[in-house]
């Protein structure tokens, strides 16, 4: 049988197109072989299952037997050039200029994004520079003090509230002697949510009082008339609320977690923080040693491979169609970083046979499984129910790329 | 005489007539069941602008159908084997 013919026709770091020809002999074969298909399977009016003539099978299944027809040319004719062209495809190739006539050769061409091929000259030898934020005890002091207020109770005030306190409040503009329908607010006083002439009224009443203040009106007020114009507030506290903070001593940390004295919590928040602060800095010195080998070896990111990582991008977020363009102005910096990241990598890791391997993977679960206390086997279930397999695998073969290009230059700490 | 579609109302596409098909070259039609041999050879001839060089017709019997309870009767028809002028053709078993 006469061969498939396929040629490339275009050419881009990252994408390729190729036209196909399918010689008549086997687009007949192929309508053949779709038409027995359905001959063997059908029931018509007047004929017992499978005893319907070709003809008439061919007839009455035209455009199923055609998109058969065609799905078959297609993979073949894909199957080819990825052979012959020593494609890499990372996607499933488009069909574009299809062209399928009665007792003609198909012909179509497929548009499809390759990994590119590139070479990386230069890997190693770069200066990078580690530096690791230290923990000052303002910071850990900051978090105790979050961790405070996250669990401090509010207590109802029956005094006026200050910065900080918690209110419930109805506010009505006054309008030629006439009140508007007054609107209920919650706010934090002292946060900058409410203008601060009612902020400053809020804090002279108790609560239950009602009182007037004399405010300007805001520029981004709803009605553009008013905007900017002085009116008088009525405003009623109903409720204020103040956060008592727990005293900070060792019950406290007792009560926060596995701690037996406030030194234990804040030598713990401390840890939690230097953990921090050196995986920033590890990610701060893997983002260096990717833009210096990028830097060092001229590496662009294929238009192709940009495009439609934005496109993943874009539908992640749900970014509706009429803003496409603008999101991807925007975003396109980032996605290029993306590409020339992951091109490095997989470079790298082709070349020096890094993937993650099985076992690899299965030590990697039994240590989650061993932090949260759980049977290996299930935890394996999980992640691979929930499709985390592959990351966590992306994850450890990054892991590795990064330890072996990080022996190849100098990291200095600074 | 009825007009032409009437006569002749539709091909009658079964495994039967498919073999007859194949074998004799016969096309098989439903045709009136008052419509006589040469009425309905006029029609094919007219309908299908061929020439028609034998005919044989037989009548199929009413059947009793039941639709649930209710009893019924699907009509009786007349099935009429064609054979064509060789070189004549009708598009019912070809591609």
């Amino acid at each position: 049988m006469p061969d498939i013919f396929v040629t490339k026709t275009r050419e881009e770091p990252g994408a390729k197109a190729m036209r196909v020809e399918v010689p008549l002999e086997r687009v007949r074969a192929a309508e053949d072989k779709a038409t027995a298909y359905y001959a063997r399977r059908v029931r018509l009016p007047g004929f017992r299952k499978g005893k319907a003539p070709t003809a008439v099978v061919r007839k009455r299944f035209q455009e199923a037997i055609r998109e058969e027809v065609i799905r078959e040319l297609v993979g073949e004719g894909w199957k080819l050039a990825v052979e012959q062209e020593g494609l890499k495809p990372i996607a499933d190739p488009r069909v574009r200029d299809l062209k399928f006539e009665a007792e003609k050769p198909v012909t179509f061409e497929l548009l499809v994004e390759v990994k590119p091929d590139i070479t990386l000259g230069r890997l190693g030898g770069f200066q990078l520079t580690r530096r690791v934020l230290p923990v000052r005890d303002e910071m850990v002091n900051d978090q105790i003090e979050q961790i405070r207020r996250q669990r401090a109770p509010w207590e109802p005030l029956s005094e006026p509230p200050k910065a900080g306190d918690y209110v419930q409040i109805t506010l009505a503009i006054i309008e030629t002697d006439q009140a508007s329908e007054p609107k209920r607010y919650e706010l934090v006083l002292g946060e900058g949510r409410a203008l601060p002439e009612v902020e400053a009224r809020i804090m002279t009443l108790k609560p239950g009082e009602t009182g007037d203040a004399d405010v300007q009106l805001p520029q981004d007020f709803p009605d553009p008339a008013k905007r900017g114009q002085r009116r008088t507030a009525r405003i009623t506290l109903h409720e204020a609320k103040r956060q008592e903070l727990p005293p900070l001593d060792d019950g406290f940390a007792r009560e926060v977690g596995d701690f037996d004295s406030l030194d234990a919590l804040r030598a713990g928040a401390r840890q939690d923080l230097e953990q921090e602060a050196a995986r920033q800095a590890d990610a701060e010195v893997r983002r260096q040693l990717i833009e210096q080998i990028v830097g060092a070896n001229n590496l662009e990111a294929p238009r192709p491979l940009v495009e439609r990582l934005l496109a993943t991008y874009a539908q992640g977020y749900e970014i509706p169609d009429d803003q496409l363009e603008r999101f991807a102005g925007e975003f396109r910096p980032l996605a290029e970083a993306q590409v020339r990241r992951d091109l490095v990598l997989d470079y790298v890791v082709e070349k020096q046979k890094l993937q993650a391997t099985e076992e690899e993977l299965d030590q990697r679960v039994a240590k989650i499984a061993g932090r949260r206390q759980a049977d290996p086997g299930q935890v394996y279930a999980s992640l691979q129910k929930a499709g985390r397999l592959r990351e966590l695998e992306r994850q450890i073969t990054e892991e590795k790329a990064f330890a072996h290009l990080l022996q190849q230059s100098t990291v200095t700490e600074a | 005489m009825p007009v032409l579609h009437r006569t002749v109302v539709q091909p009658v596409v079964t495994e039967k007539s498919s073999a007859a098909y194949a074998a004799r070259k016969e096309y098989a039609f439903m045709a009136d069941p008052h419509a006589t041999k040469r009425e309905i050879k006029a029609a094919i001839e007219g309908l299908f602008n061929v020439t028609v060089v034998g005919i044989r017709t037989l009548q199929q019997r009413s059947k009793r159908r039941t639709l649930g309870r209710r009893e019924g009767r699907r009509p009786r028809w007349k099935k009429a084997y064609v054979r064509l002028k060789p070189g004549d053709a009708i598009q019912v078993f070809e591609g």
